[in-house]
């Protein structure tokens, strides 16, 4: 069978009730063409910027240890801001590159609500454990002390000041550290990048899927991985990143269990991830394939996405000070509304239009 | 790279899928020494609360993973199929992985000697559901079976006493389509829930009956195979498949079902029996059991026995009940959740397919997410050893 066929073979003609007399004749799902969108319109440009930004983080690292001032202390800071920011745009690509070697978890040990990367920490300070001075021992070590949470612990005070070359008794040591968290993100964004444009790589394995293969075997679950990240990802940004901080109350409210609010990066990095599953949205080009009532689903979806990010946007920054005001909390909650909203609307209208599969664990008989 | 993975953390996936390539039925292959620099983990990891599961990883393959409570792999043993339940031994040091339905492989993993699985594989004629239990004594194994040419249920027995293991029998399950079993406290009575969903491995989870299924939870003696009582429901509840079990502190059976009628109808999909008692159903509110899909995963209790768990993943909802009365206590959301296992006295540790392990440590607690290992997704059930 030619790859041509075989892909014919695995469209869906998806079937409209509301279907305008003109559009009498719906379009085939072609998956194929909406990975191709995907990987090129979304992936390999958020892998790339992530990359770039990344790259940035091993010089802020040195100016910063080399001669802590204001200035170098705010060009650091924002480094950082920037790689968590682009970082957010990709966390949620849980499959392929970054699932392959641990990628995700080193770049970032999420979540962590039992601090044991504050603890393990604590243990590598107390024994100035050399194994964590370059990047290629650092490598070896445990995934929860070799990237972006970890600097942010030894780089960042609670207030989200820089102290990174600053006072603290072992600068030195936490400088070498820092470098080689630096050094290692930097060689997983790039190594993630570079997975990404290898047109042998997972790509191949989403673009030309072998149906021998036990994982991916055509078009239609090449899509399904890609799309079930997009799920995933707002459950992630809802269940992990803003429930667990968001509590009963603004006064019960525990905003230091999101992500990278310690360095003031925390609104950041939500809107980050937000804005990058909206992005990719907009770069499958889901519209294509739906006519009728369910050209709304797409439509309805980026405003649910647009509005969450516009709640987020006007939360007042740094978020561990604005979550216990009534405001900020109100907005937050508003944004967990929206984020609700956007899950359901994937899974519950958009999956079915486009004839993809439910659940892992939602199969008859099991 | 600790953590998340050590060096002696999988068993060898190239020299296992080897060893099934030349697989007789019932058959044992020698254990494959080079794969082994030791036992998988040392006997110390059982003073700590442990957990197995079936999953997915993020390469597509399939794998049983044993976890500690914080949600760290400590070790890993691949599957050559996607796995479903599995058998923990009473001693805990020995369990079995079976595969999915209708698959005809099932591992005996010995964590914490240093050997290789052993595989066994179905009878001819036979293929496993997916469940099974140990004896008393932790030297028989019981695998629930379909005798798919009679569309009868079974279940085989297995002499995993000595170094190899040996099918010595077979019980009939009084129905069709058995899925999950338990051994009663007693030690003797088997209880086997039988779905009353016919199928068969030449049209593979097509359902051949759904208009005259009859499901039943039946109380078998293990020695004799004799019928102790068998529970069915009323006729109107006849397509509601009886799947899964767990027993309160006070031997009662629960029960999840999925049920085969009309989407359109939401019935109750929880019941609670025992040998002596017939089913009384229990329903949640209308507004949540439109939500269920009509769907119920997996049913566990806690440690304490007093609150069950039934997890509905369609609806991304975990149920819980008061055991005593059968009070509907509340919900949890975790999407795609279906794996729950106690954890300490009253909290539940649950299993998700989008790869998370969330701990809770009572009901009317939000799930924390302890862990999400990137493109993993833990199969239906979760076990403590």
């Amino acid at each position: 069978m030619s790859v041509r066929s075989f892909i014919a073979s695995v469209t869906v003609w998806s079937a409209f009730i509301c279907a305008p007399a003109a559009a009498s004749e719906p379009t085939p799902v072609e998956y194929r063409g909406l990975v191709a969108h995907l990987i090129e319109g979304y992936v390999r440009p958020a892998s790339a910027n992530f990359a770039d930004q990344a790259a940035t983080l091993p010089s802020a690292i040195n100016a910063v240890c080399a001669a802590p001032n204001d200035q170098t202390r705010a060009a650091f800071a924002s480094a950082y801001g920037n790689v968590v920011d682009a970082f957010g745009g990709i966390s949620f690509l849980r499959f392929g590159p970054l699932a392959e070697e641990n990628r995700l978890s080193r770049l970032a040990f999420l979540p962590d609500p039992r601090g044991i990367t504050e603890r393990q920490l604590r243990k590598i300070l107390a024994s100035e454990d050399d194994k964590v001075t370059s990047a290629k021992t650092l490598s070896g070590k445990s995934v929860a002390v070799q990237g972006l949470g970890a600097l942010e612990l030894i780089a960042f005070d609670k207030v989200g000041n820089v102290t990174l070359g600053g006072d603290e008794a072992q600068p030195s040591f936490t400088c070498n550290y820092a470098r080689a968290i630096g050094e290692n993100v930097l060689q997983i964004a790039q190594d993630t990048k570079a997975a990404w444009y290898d047109p042998q790589g997972f790509s191949k394995t989403l673009l030309s899927p072998d149906a021998n293969d036990s994982h991916i075997r055509n078009p239609k679950e090449a899509l399904e991985t890609m799309f079930n990240a997009l799920t995933t990802g707002v459950v992630v940004i809802k269940d992990q990143d803003i429930l667990p901080a968001l509590g009963e109350h603004p006064e019960s409210s525990k905003p230091h269990r999101i992500p990278f609010s310690r360095s003031k990066n925390g609104l950041g990095y939500l809107i980050a991830q937000v804005r990058g599953i909206r992005n990719a949205i907009a770069s499958a080009g889901f519209d294509a394939y739906l006519i009728g009532a369910d050209v709304y689903i797409v439509r309805g979806l980026d405003f649910e996405l647009r509005n969450v990010i516009r709640l987020l946007v006007d939360i007042p920054v740094p978020v561990r000070e604005s979550l216990t005001t009534p405001e900020a909390f109100g907005k937050m909650n508003a944004a967990v509304y929206g984020l609700s909203g956007a899950k359901s609307a994937l899974s519950n209208q958009l999956s079915p239009a486009l004839a993809l599969s439910g659940g892992f664990n939602a199969l008859d008989g099991d | 790279m600790p953590l998340m993975a050590t060096d002696r953390v999988v068993v060898s996936r190239r020299n296992l899928l080897r060893a099934l390539g030349s697989l007789a039925p019932v058959s044992l292959f020698a254990p494959v020494r080079a794969a082994f620099a030791g036992s998988l983990l040392d006997l110390g990891a059982l003073e700590t609360p442990m957990f197995a599961s079936a999953r997915r990883e993020a390469d597509g393959s399939y794998a049983i993973a044993l976890t500690d409570d914080a949600g760290f792999v400590l070790a890993m043993v691949p599957l050559p199929v996607r796995g479903h339940g599995i058998a923990v031994a009473p001693d805990r040091t020995r369990l079995v992985a079976f595969a999915r339905r209708p698959g005809t492989v099932a591992l005996v993993i010995a964590p914490f000697e240093n050997t290789a699985p052993l595989v066994i594989q179905a009878a001819a004629g036979r293929h496993f559901y997916g469940h099974g239990c140990f004896s008393k004594d932790g030297r028989l194994i019981y695998a629930v079976e379909n005798d798919f040419d009679q569309a009868r249920g079974v279940v085989g027995v297995y002499d995993a006493s000595g170094a190899s293991v040996h099918r010595i029998g077979e019980l009939d399950t009084f129905g069709v389509g058995p899925h999950d079993i338990l051994l009663s406290p007693d030690g003797r009575t088997l209880i086997v829930a039988n779905g009353g969903i016919e199928t068969h491995p030449a049209r593979p989870r097509e359902k051949l009956n759904l208009p005259t299924m009859a499901p039943s939870i039946v109380f078998l003696d293990s020695d004799t195979g004799a019928l102790k009582a068998k529970q069915v429901l009323d006729r109107d509840m006849h397509q509601l498949s009886l799947r899964h079990m767990a027993q309160d502190d006070a031997g009662r059976i629960w029960v999840g079902g999925q049920f085969e009628g009309s989407e359109s109808e939401t019935p109750p999909l929880v019941c609670r029996l025992s040998e002596q008692e017939t089913p009384v159903l229990y329903q949640v509110p209308t507004s949540l059991s439109e939500r269920l899909k009509n769907y119920i995963g997996s049913v566990t209790a806690n440690r304490s026995g007093n609150v069950i768990a039934t997890s509905a993943p369609r609806g991304g909802q975990i149920l819980f009940w008061n055991a005593a009365d059968g009070a509907f206590l509340g919900t949890q959301a975790v999407e795609d959740g279906c794996g729950v296992a106690p954890l300490g006295n009253t909290g539940f540790m649950i299993s998700d397919g989008t790869g998370a392990l969330h701990a809770l440590e009572h009901p009317e607690d939000r799930p924390q997410v302890l862990m999400r290992p990137a493109g993993v997704a833990w199969d239906n059930h979760l076990f403590v050893i």
